[in-house]
């Protein structure tokens, strides 16, 4: 499963650490790669940064290996798991939050309705130009409903296991997507078409 | 006609979403040969999900499960006298084995090697600019400028004059390895641009772990001079510093004792 050689001495180390049972830290080990790109993908939708979402996720992990004697083995790994992410996002979220007064940030992050002409002299679809864009659209949809979009289109997640990592009902997460979408359509009409 | 539209609307949606079975699918197909409107949709929405998929690769699982297990609490308790004892001893060796690490490069430390992260070049520029921009040292001579930059890179470097760069101070940073030093920097009059000085060795070592900062929002930009990796950071796009440093005319002896006063 690992993609970095490493996977050998992480299980290893999961055999031994933990404050469950070692079966429970290895089951941990098996469940958290499972559902690692979701776990992450919620943690990028509360916090739109790719690398913060990083942190938050191992932070997150740290946690869930601390209470993993409270986990029921008879519940979703992904809803309690996604559960403890969200919380550390939120808290990750709001700290960077109230770093954004630093007019740094703002100046530096592109305003979503940026006119497609200062795409650049050559005129052409500039891959890294409209990425920078969807990203700065995206703080204008709400947390829950960005982790949806993101679940729906780049992980691929059917309503109903988005359902179960987020903890919403499955039409209120076809509903969040739906309504993304529509919003990023919107706001990025005129740099998709290259008007 | 605005309901005929937000039928169009969900129907796009849930063509969108594949969500349409396949007659539905046909028929919305031809539906789209004489809407241009519903076809710039699609074209838009497809850009979009193209561009997400671009933004958010997942980074590696076993890197975030390694990190985590390494913070996490170990689980066998020993009993309170044997722990206490294996406390002592382990003191008494950390004591002896850390005098002797202390003093070698990070970079050959195996212990640092498995267990630093590297902070995102991003977190520490922010939490410098946040902090106001305040240099821990402020070197009084070039001398003592190009001893910390030999002590960080191995490399005697200056910065040439600039009318607008100004040299600020050095502070600590772990973004590339635990000896990394940063400049800072203010061009153009008040635009934070923060150096980080280390080793090309260790920037290789650790090139796994660094984080650059996300597309948009800060600029990385870095130079490789001799020994030394040096990387700006800022939020221009063009390198402002790393092109004004060069080689200070000392020799390692006198670089080595103005970094030992540090």
């Amino acid at each position: 499963m690992g993609v970095s050689g490493q996977s050998g001495a992480v299980d290893a180390r999961l055999a031994r650490q933990g404050s469950a049972p070692a079966l429970a830290t290895e089951a941990f080990g098996r469940a958290f790669r499972q559902h690692f790109r979701t776990l992450w993908l919620i943690a990028c939708g509360v916090t739109r940064k790719p690398d913060l979402a990083e942190d938050v996720v191992q932070e997150a992990a740290v946690i869930a290996l601390r209470k993993l004697a409270e986990f029921d083995p008879n519940t979703s790994f992904v809803a309690w798991m996604g559960q403890i992410v969200r919380f550390v996002a939120m808290n990750q979220s709001r700290r960077e939050q109230r770093r954004r007064a630093v007019p740094l940030e703002a100046a530096a992050e592109p305003a979503a309705g940026t006119t497609s002409e200062e795409a650049g002299a050559g005129g052409g679809f500039d891959p890294n130009w409209f990425d920078d864009r969807v990203l700065a659209a995206l703080a204008e949809i709400a947390e829950i409903p960005r982790a949806c979009l993101l679940l729906r289109t780049v992980q691929g997640l059917s309503y109903a296991e988005i359902s179960a990592a987020l903890d919403v009902p499955a039409g209120t997460a076809m509903s969040h997507v739906f309504r993304s979408r529509q919003t990023l359509r919107r706001k990025l009409g005129s740099a998709t078409r290259g008007d | 006609m605005r309901e005929r539209r937000d039928d169009i609307t969900e129907a796009l949606d849930r063509y969108l979403d594949n969500q349409m079975s396949d007659d539905e699918r046909r028929a919305f197909e031809e539906s789209l040969t004489g809407d241009s409107a519903a076809r710039r949709e699609v074209a838009s929405q497809r850009a979009v999900d193209e561009s997400l998929k671009r933004l958010f690769p997942a980074p590696d699982v076993e890197r975030v499960l390694e990190r985590a297990l390494r913070s996490a609490p170990s689980r066998r308790r020993a009993p309170v006298v044997f722990r206490f004892t294996a406390m002592a001893a382990a003191a008494a060796l950390v004591t002896a084995i850390g005098v002797y690490w202390f003093n070698r490069a990070p970079t050959q430390n195996p212990v640092i090697q498995n267990t630093f992260r590297p902070e995102s070049f991003e977190t520490a520029y922010n939490r410098e600019v946040e902090a106001g921009f305040k240099p821990e040292i402020v070197c009084k001579d070039d001398l003592e400028f190009a001893g910390a930059a030999w002590g960080a890179s191995r490399e005697g470097l200056l910065v040439a004059s600039a009318t607008d760069v100004k040299v600020v101070g050095w502070v600590h940073s772990t973004a590339i390895s635990p000896k990394t030093l940063m400049l800072l920097t203010r061009v153009d009059g008040d635009t934070p641009v923060a150096v980080f000085f280390d080793t090309g060795q260790s920037a290789e070592q650790y090139a796994s772990r660094l984080k650059l900062p996300c597309r948009g929002k800060l600029h990385a930009h870095r130079r490789d001079i001799g020994q030394a990796a040096v990387i700006e950071i800022s939020p221009l796009a063009e390198p402002r510093v790393v092109n004004l440093l060069q080689p200070a005319q000392y020799t390692e002896e006198e670089l080595r004792a103005a970094f030992a006063g540090w």
